[in-house]
């Protein structure tokens, strides 16, 4: 099964070109790319200690609700939250090989439901079996997907992206990009690019 | 003869990073003087009171016996999983602005937490997954 998702999501990589936006708490402003924390907590797409996944969310509202900043009310309205100083960076992705989950035909490909992408998987975890999710990304992670464009389970009809182990920039193709637009403002010598140096 | 103020100075305490052998640095926590005893452990029997939870919730978090809990309750054995509660209860103090609040948010329902508590979770023995879900409130990590 998994060597058969493997080889289908080979397939389903795109070109991805697009505008992001990520929240980053003001103390770890000296590597506003580094995705440690996915690492060393976890995240929907990646398990705990497995590799790294730079998250972030295609527009502003998304990114809050998606990093505790906001919280949607019962009635729907957003409430803000006191939150530790943070920064907004946009970032600017040009990849050239990524899976886009939120098109129902690639998840057909993948013989996915658009809910099984909103499992609660810190649950599923907890009992000690792997969320669909964690599954996603091992598999798009070994197939060589640079990136997952995914439905936000916190602001639903919205957009995610997972770019995939930026620790070691494993799996971006030369040519492709991770880059915080205008990067004004970070101190001299912050890491403000990422730059693929993997060969198709 | 002049007096001269003592001014106690807390510094930054370096904890291992369990997962990468590196250097944590974190401030002292809000809890830290009143949870810590002489012997510099954590006493359980305060820890429950100062979070208002019962000894046998307490037990339960840090995978004990209540009997364990009441009769030695600064036990070594209890000592890492008490840390972990005590730090991230620290770090959730500083983020919700008070103690009352970290304590309100241990009994508030989590949709990240298929709707339970964080409490009912670490009932349930779930330290570890509720220690990581505040990491993750605290550093925005994204859901």
């Amino acid at each position: 099964m998994k060597r058969e998702a493997r080889k289908i999501i080979e397939t389903l990589g795109q070109p991805y070109r697009g505008s992001f936006f990520r929240n980053v708490a003001l103390q770890f402003q000296e590597s506003p790319l580094d995705a440690i924390g996915s690492y060393e907590i976890g995240g929907r797409y990646n398990k705990k200690g497995g590799f790294q996944i730079l998250y972030a969310a295609a527009d502003l509202d998304t990114a809050l609700l998606e990093t505790g900043a906001m919280l949607r009310a019962p009635d729907g309205s957003l409430i803000s939250v006191k939150k530790k100083p943070f920064v907004t960076i946009t970032i600017e992705v040009d990849l050239q090989n990524v899976a886009d989950l939120t098109d129902p035909t690639v998840r057909d490909r993948l013989g996915l439901r658009e809910d099984d992408l909103y499992v609660v998987w810190r649950d599923i975890v907890a009992k000690g079996e792997v969320p669909v999710t964690h599954r996603l990304g091992n598999i798009a992670h070994a197939a060589g997907i640079e990136a997952l464009v995914t439905p936000s389970e916190k602001n639903r009809g919205k957009t995610n992206i997972g770019i995939i182990d930026t620790g070691t920039g494993a799996n971006l193709l030369i040519g492709s990009t991770v880059k915080i637009h205008d990067p004004q403002g970070f101190n001299a010598g912050v890491s403000t690019t990422i730059t693929g140096k993997k060969r198709r | 003869m002049q007096s001269v103020p003592i001014v106690l100075c807390w510094t930054y305490i370096v904890l291992p990073r369990e997962d990468l052998g590196m250097p944590l640095t974190l401030e002292r926590g809000a809890l830290d003087a009143e949870v810590i005893n002489e012997a510099g452990r954590i006493d359980l029997q305060v820890l429950a009171r100062v979070l208002d939870l019962s000894v046998p919730e307490l037990a339960a978090i840090v995978h004990a016996s209540p009997r364990t809990v009441n009769k030695n309750p600064d036990a070594k054995s209890l000592q890492p999983a008490a840390q972990k509660l005590v730090r991230f209860m620290n770090d959730l103090t500083t983020a919700l602005g008070e103690r009352r609040f970290a304590i309100y948010w241990l009994n508030t329902p989590q949709r990240e937490l298929k709707d339970e508590t964080p409490l009912a979770w670490m009932r349930k023995g779930r330290l570890d997954e509720v220690a990581d879900y505040v990491g993750a409130f605290i550093r925005m990590q994204p859901d």
